[in-house]
């Protein structure tokens, strides 16, 4: 068997391991091989779609894709194996995707050519024998299910003469001198004659035939015609060749469709004057630009939901309120909360609240709504912790009965978890039955995972005493064992970081001394080696420098001052605008009240912020910066707004994590250290962050500061301890 | 006092997720550049190592040492992050068996170096199988570790307490400076600064002890020897 001129595809966003992989695989002389490289998943999508190879080594790590993800969405697209390029810490990741049909897996770092030789040849013998079923399979995947575009011919030859005889007049406002109405533009339309229609074009219209076209012609107008025909005729009129239309018209069974309408005016051909008409049906992608500004629109309502569930204020108003905010995005006109006891099998409900779009805006607490609402049934199959719909198809005649009962269509229940205490769960009934699209689900999730958060840290946990007598001091236990546990891991974390920085120090300093002594000595790759390994160096060294500064974060002791905030801001804006001096920065500075806290560290929050939104705006021609910011009860809520590139809020729990990062090192630096920082900074006073973004778009991060320093949880601890000394 | 043992819903603030994440970050985002710089290291001591003169090359040695030694620390702490995250089941382990079977490993030590190990009937414990050889594992070679001026004598003997067991080895080593006792545990901290070791053993023996819910301390007197005393839930 031969394996000359093996393609072979590899995946992998770092440069320096693919030049490795490229090294070690040139040492296999055996055979001719055709490396091609991808460095994201996107590209590694444009490459299989450009021709086929025999083997692809995949990293699961690409700016565009994690993990899992990375091999299932590559598995479709091609029959050639894949093997995993892991790193030691996804060796499980590795092992599990090997099991869902990778051929193997390498640990980055740790193969040598004979390896690499033995597991191309293997893997690719190992698929082959299963090629023939998979391409089968393949070819029923990828079939395409084209958008089609309908074609019309006409003849306006009539249209033509008639316009070229009005200049001749000396008409110069040839939209004034014709005044269309509906009339009138029925009549404008028979001046183009229909010369042939295509399948598609009739398929639109929904007719069957061009003569049933023609019959029911007048039906497809709209009030949208004069306008239409107005602007084609302008168009001709203006000597223009092409002109272009987004046009709803109803077909002929009465079904709503938006179009765009391309006309192109090919002048006299064949003795007359011909005019082509492609209609395209939008409708599905108008659908699709409907349901992304809804879903931004639910997004920030839940985003602005979940801000007020954490204000202050009694948790049943606060729950409430966040009801109200949401409701529209939801389309809900009723919602409940029930907490469930934990320690009752049998759901008893011990706290319950009650919202109506009907009623006034906060009717409050309703005792006995159990009775009113009553659920039970649906609650009860609530096991799985993810939001069930309970419509009146799927559901039994039970809840059929209780949905007509409220005037309701459809219900959702999302559940949630009130930390130490038990379950709850939240009930949304919409009147109408139309679909519900998969935000509402998601922002649903999120708001119930906020009401837990919002029950668990409220008073409401007093009354909850009666369920649990002890439960005060198992928080207190609790509170204890994580503030043990802190600083446990910030010590440790301290002392980790500064242990490793040890042989670092060394790798560097002795590279530095070759880089700067040896350096005539080295070949040209000799000088390319030493120039990586000292980039390496200094990224980790950079990375190691940041964890240690994350770790201080939480042992230095927090003062409290004023912070005046427009001053800071100015000051910071200055500093950074500074740094960038060939960038057009539009920074639009608000208002912004003065807070309290440890001056330092909110200058490095307000730094952090800002220049993330430097950062990430740079892919901009214009870069606007806004900065604004409200008053929420005692806290001032700042918010910092950009037009970048904001990301995909679906990781929206990644970009606080140490070291998370949403973009590629390549295309905005950093080490992803600095919202892990802010967000420990921000909570240590009190405060909470809430991020905001749409991909491509922009990022806006709200974060709230104290306006009083007896806000700041740590100042209690303190002061006695100061007292003490 | 401790970590606890981490739930699987990880919220921000919260110490357990911060702790895994933490090891996660320094495991995974360092281990990227360290290998960089490990394989071009090698590359360039292929390439280049030979036109190097006596003091470059102890230059570049050290740097290869270095790396490969921060390789071995960025090792230990994913072993240390593994340990939460094991997806193995608990199981019922016959401790005698784990210690035959480690006796057998440390058998070229044992015989190169004349030493005893005396262990006494262990009962049946409730863990996970490969933290239980790790766990012993790692004592053992620290008793080898730290040999004194006699050949070792190692006793490993067991109390039961109520539903756990009490499990004590014992050696007559170097001892542990006291002011050193509170340090041991913790992670790269080594008693002797010019030893080779990582200092990370007792550190990973502390977290699978942790996650069985028991609790590891130390007797030790400075020449005289080690007690190393740890529980575990019996079956």
């Amino acid at each position: 068997m031969s394996y000359l001129k093996t393609r072979i595809l590899v995946v992998e966003d770092n440069l320096q391991d693919f030049i490795i992989f490229k090294e070690v695989l040139g040492q296999i002389r055996d055979f001719f091989i055709q490396i091609v490289h991808a460095e994201s998943m996107e590209m590694a999508v444009e490459k299989l779609a450009e021709g086929t190879f025999d083997i692809i080594f995949l990293d699961l790590f690409l700016p565009d894709s994690f993990g899992k993800e990375t091999f299932q969405s590559l598995r479709p697209l091609t029959v050639a194996p894949i093997v995993i390029l892991s790193g030691l810490s996804d060796k499980n990741i590795a092992l599990d995707i090997v099991k869902q049909g990778a051929q193997d897996y390498i640990v980055k770092g740790e193969f040598d050519a004979n390896l690499l030789d033995k597991t191309i040849i293997y893997s690719i013998e190992r698929k082959k024998y299963q090629e023939t079923l998979e391409a089968s399979e393949r070819r029923n995947r990828t079939l395409i299910q084209s958008v089609g575009t309908a074609i019309g011919e006409y003849d306006y030859t009539e249209l033509h003469n008639f316009l070229e005889e009005k200049r001749q007049e000396g008409v110069t406002d040839i939209l004034k001198e014709m005044d269309l109405d509906m009339e009138k533009a029925a009549l404008l339309r028979g001046k183009l004659k229909v010369m042939t229609l295509n399948p598609e074009a009739l398929r639109i219209y929904g007719c069957s035939s061009y003569e049933d076209f023609e019959a029911n012609r007048l039906k497809f107008y709209t009030s949208h015609i004069v306008d239409y025909l107005s602007q084609a005729t302008l168009a001709l009129w203006n000597k223009e060749k092409d002109f272009a239309y987004e046009l709803p018209f109803q077909n002929k069974q009465g079904v709503l469709i938006h179009t765009l309408k391309k006309w192109r005016f090919l002048g006299n051909q064949d003795g007359f004057y011909r005019l082509i008409v492609s209609t395209q049906d939008v409708s599905q992608i108008k659908a699709k630009e409907e349901e992304v500004y809804l879903q931004s629109q639910a997004m920030e309502s839940v985003a602005v939901a979940s801000s007020l569930l954490l204000q202050d204020g009694p948790v049943e108003k606060r729950i409430l309120r966040s009801f109200g905010m949401v409701s529209s995005a939801f389309r809900a006109s009723k919602a409940a909360v029930y907490l469930l006891d934990i320690l009752d099998d049998d759901f008893n409900f011990s706290l319950d609240m009650y919202w109506d779009a009907e009623e006034e805006p906060f009717p409050g607490l309703k005792n006995g709504s159990i009775a009113q609402w009553n659920l039970l049934p649906a609650v009860k199959e609530l096991q799985t912790g993810r939001p069930s719909l309970f419509s009146k198809e799927n559901s039994s005649y039970e809840i059929q009965k209780l949905l007509s009962f409220h005037q309701l269509e459809q219900v959702i229940a999302a559940p949630f978890v009130v930390k130490g205490v038990g379950n709850g769960v939240v009930i949304v009934g919409i009147a109408d039955n139309l679909p519900l699209h998969n935000y509402v689900y998601s922002g649903l999730m999120t708001l119930a995972g906020n009401i837990g958060s919002a029950i668990a840290t409220s008073n409401a946990q007093k009354e909850l005493k009666m369920i649990n007598e002890d439960l005060e001091l198992r928080v207190d236990q609790r509170t204890q064992k994580m503030r043990d546990a802190m600083r446990e891991l910030e010590s440790f974390s301290y002392s980790v970081s500064h242990d490793l920085r040890a042989p670092l120090r060394a790798i560097s300093g002795f590279t530095e001394v070759l880089n700067s002594e040896y350096n005539e000595k080295l070949d040209d790759e000799g000088k390319r080696y030493l120039g990586i390994i000292r980039k390496g160096a200094s990224e980790m060294s950079q990375l190691i420098d940041d964890l240690l500064a994350f770790s201080r974060t939480g042992r230095n002791r927090l003062s409290s001052e004023k912070v005046e905030m427009d001053k800071l801001v100015n000051q910071v804006v200055n500093d950074l605008s500074a740094q960038v001096p060939d960038r057009a920065i539009d920074v639009q500075i608000g208002k912004l009240p003065s807070c309290y806290g440890d001056s330092n560290m909110i200058r490095q929050v307000v730094v952090n912020f800002i220049w993330n939104a430097i950062k990430f705006t740079s892919k901009r021609d214009s870069s606007i910066i806004k900065i604004s910011a409200e008053r929420k009860g005692d806290f001032i809520a700042y918010t910092v707004e950009d037009n970048g590139v904001g990301f995909n809020m679906a990781y929206v729990d990644k970009i606080f994590g140490v070291f998370q990062r949403l973009h590629s090192q390549e295309e905005f630096e950093g080490t992803g250290v600095g919202l892990a920082i802010v967000q420990r900074i921000v909570t240590r006073h009190g405060g909470i962050v809430i991020p905001f973004a749409e991909e491509n778009k922009g990022a806006k991060f709200t974060f709230t500061l104290p306006t009083n320093p007896l806000l700041i949880p740590e100042l209690e601890e303190i002061i006695p301890d100061n007292l003490i000394r | 006092m401790g970590y606890q043992t981490p739930t699987t819903k990880k919220t921000l603030g919260d110490p357990d997720g911060d702790y895994e994440q933490f090891l996660y970050a320094v495991s995974h985002d360092l281990q990227e550049p360290l290998r960089m710089v490990n394989s071009f290291l090698k590359l360039l001591d292929g390439k280049a190592g030979d036109k190097l003169d006596e003091d470059a090359r102890k230059y570049l040695d050290f740097s290869i040492e270095n790396a490969s030694r921060m390789k071995g620390m960025i090792y230990s702490l994913v072993e240390l992050s593994r340990i939460n995250r094991s997806s193995e089941t608990e199981s019922e382990i016959d401790l005698n068996e784990v210690i035959q079977d480690l006796l057998g490993m440390f058998q070229t030590n044992i015989k190169s170096s004349n030493a005893i190990v005396n262990s006494t009937e262990l009962p049946q414990v409730k863990m996970i199988a490969s933290q239980a050889i790790d766990l012993f594992k790692i004592l053992i070679q620290n008793a080898f570790d730290n040999i004194g001026p006699d050949p070792l004598e190692l006793s490993i003997s067991s109390k039961k307490k109520k539903n756990r067991v009490e499990i004590t080895l014992t050696d007559n080593g170097v001892g542990i400076k006291p002011v050193y006792l509170n340090k041991v545990f913790e992670m790269f901290k080594r008693t002797d600064a010019k030893s080779q070791k990582l200092g990370a053993g007792l550190t990973i023996a502390r977290e699978i002890i942790k996650k069985c819910e028991g609790t590891i301390w130390i007797e030790s007197e400075l020449g005289k020897g080690t007690s190393v005393i740890f529980t575990l839930p019996l079956v």
